[in-house]
């Protein structure tokens, strides 16, 4: 049986992979960490790209909803993720519950019905976003989106209509248009994997459209230290320079940022950050790719030494009483001081 | 006690290598076990049996990651006793809903491509794995690897489940696209 022929391969998969994925270490103790701390690895941040967009908030990602979680879907207005903690939801803005009935599949909009596509044998998702008539480029082909409603798991198709974007590659986003209605939405190339960072940079048109928020630095395993409103010119000075990086694979270990900073490319809103090791990779990521350059311990350690020299730093200590507090005096703490969800070394 | 002096207890033939084993990582065996086989009686005597060849393996073996070492044991038994128990038309539906799942991974078939051996097959899996971003990787080990209902998935890693199952999807998707790509022939 193939699929059982997967599942004894992945038994042998590389150690480390297995380490990092394995429930209820002590990297359960982040659990409160807020959507875009990763615990021991770099921080995910909302990236989005420069076309002008009207930008639909709604954070409904268009999945299957799961008959076990709840009949309900969660509607926010917001750029926010709803967090759970345990049985308690931190809901950042005000929320409208949706049932998850019969009704449902109509109730979404065309785009989060038939949210994925394939085009040039890559599946391209929806992002929530349109672009404008002037933003977009000539039709390209017609091809069937696909939906699942999660009331009853069924898949639907449709027509989509496939159109260039003046700004960027087809390779990376497409705008579709669906006969019943007149907007055309983005979608994305999730997984697209970029050759080098020239590619990156203007496929992406990082220069004009990046904008590069807080930094975080990874102290040791329970603290991170927070450098906030890093300038993005900074960012592409001294990592984004070089445009002539290949990418590589690195497969003898699993690379943690020990330096990781959020970024914005609007509108593309997508997990996303640009982070270095000591030891010289940097690792950039965008959608739900990762894409990793060396760029050698000398221009990491110096970028890293740069932001703790010229931003102000605060460390980030979590408690059981809210997922985080800022200790402004910056002192480390003895480790038997800081704990979370009851975690206690 | 640490996984180096464990390895030590083995090599020396001290049996009290077992006792620390199952001390340190029986319950991490056992939930592996659980989660494929549903069953306790079952997944108790994987857990035995994991010891029994650890014992065997060590030496010559010299694991430093002794979690995952025995970890992978445990995974293997239950998978080989999963066989028996479908033969007996037993087992979870959890792994009815897994093996359906990755069965959207089987890259379509290239009749020029010998069968990959297990071997490959596991260093294709690692090279796409490391390709994904850690919060994917982690979701889809912890449904694939570790077997876990995606409810617990979501709980363990403060996701909704809705998360859980997207990223699954999408990563699914691309795993096969990726094999496809390598000219993987399953």
């Amino acid at each position: 049986m193939k699929e059982k022929k997967i599942l004894e391969a992945l038994t042998d998969i590389d150690d480390e992979l297995i380490e990092e994925a394995e429930p209820e270490k002590k990297a359960k103790s982040k659990k409160t960490y807020i959507k875009w701390i990763a615990a021991a690895a770099c921080i995910i941040l909302a990236v989005g790209i420069g076309i002008t967009i009207n930008h639909i908030s709604n954070i409904y990602d268009g999945g299957v909803i799961s008959e076990e979680e709840t009949t309900t879907a969660l509607v926010t207005e917001s750029n926010e993720e709803v967090f759970e903690e345990g049985n308690t939801e931190i809901v950042i803005e005000e929320a409208t519950r949706i049932p998850i009935d019969e009704n449902f599949w109509k109730s979404l909009d065309i785009n989060q019905r038939y949210d994925k596509l394939q085009y040039r044998s890559a599946i391209y998702y929806n992002h929530n976003i349109t672009a404008s008539e002037a933003e977009t480029g000539e039709k390209i082909t017609t091809v069937k989106a696909e939906g699942t409603d999660p009331f009853d798991n069924k898949s639907h198709t449709k027509d989509a209509s496939v159109y260039k974007l003046k700004k960027f590659s087809d390779k990376i986003a497409i705008a579709v248009k669906f006969e019943e209605s007149d907007k055309f939405f983005v979608y994305l190339n999730d997984f697209y994997e970029f050759e080098t960072s020239g590619e990156i940079i203007d496929e992406l048109k990082l220069r004009d459209n990046l904008k590069a928020i807080d930094g975080y630095y990874k102290e040791d395993d329970i603290a991170l230290i927070r450098y906030e409103k890093i300038d993005t010119d900074v960012i592409l000075k001294m990592l984004l320079d070089d445009t002539t990086l290949t990418a590589i694979k690195v497969t003898d270990r699993i690379l943690i940022p020990d330096f990781s900073v959020e970024i914005e490319i609007s509108p593309f809103s997508s997990d996303g950050s640009i982070a270095v090791t000591k030891d010289g990779y940097l690792i950039i990521n965008i959608f739900h790719r990762e894409t990793v350059f060396f760029i050698g311990r000398e221009k990491s350690e110096k970028f890293i030494d740069y932001v703790m020299e010229n931003y102000e730093g605060k460390k980030l200590v979590y408690t059981t009483d809210s997922p985080v507090v800022y200790d402004e005096t910056a002192e480390k703490l003895p480790v038997t001081e800081v704990f979370s969800n009851g975690y206690k070394p | 006690m640490e996984d180096r002096e464990i390895v030590a207890l083995y090599w020396k033939r001290n049996e009290q290598a077992i006792t620390e084993s199952e001390n340190k990582y029986g319950r991490y065996c056992y939930s592996i076990a659980l989660n494929i086989l549903r069953n306790h009686e079952d997944s108790e005597e994987c857990v035995n049996d994991t010891y029994a060849k650890a014992w065997n393996s060590i030496p010559p073996k010299k694991p430093e990651k002794l979690s995952v070492f025995l970890g992978k044991i445990t995974r293997n038994l239950a998978l080989d006793v999963l066989d028996k128990l479908s033969a007996k038309k037993r087992g979870s539906t959890e792994i009815t809903l897994v093996l359906d799942e990755i069965s959207e991974c089987i890259p379509s078939p290239n009749y020029t491509e010998k069968e990959i051996d297990n071997r490959a097959l596991a260093e294709n899996l690692s090279s796409f794995l490391k390709t994904l971003t850690s919060e994917n990787r982690k979701i889809f080990l912890q449904r694939y690897w570790y077997m876990m209902p995606i409810k617990e998935i979501a709980k363990e890693n403060s996701f909704t489940e809705s998360k859980v199952k997207m990223s699954l999807m999408r990563t699914r998707e691309n795993l096969k696209i990726f094999l496809e790509k390598e000219g993987v022939e399953i």
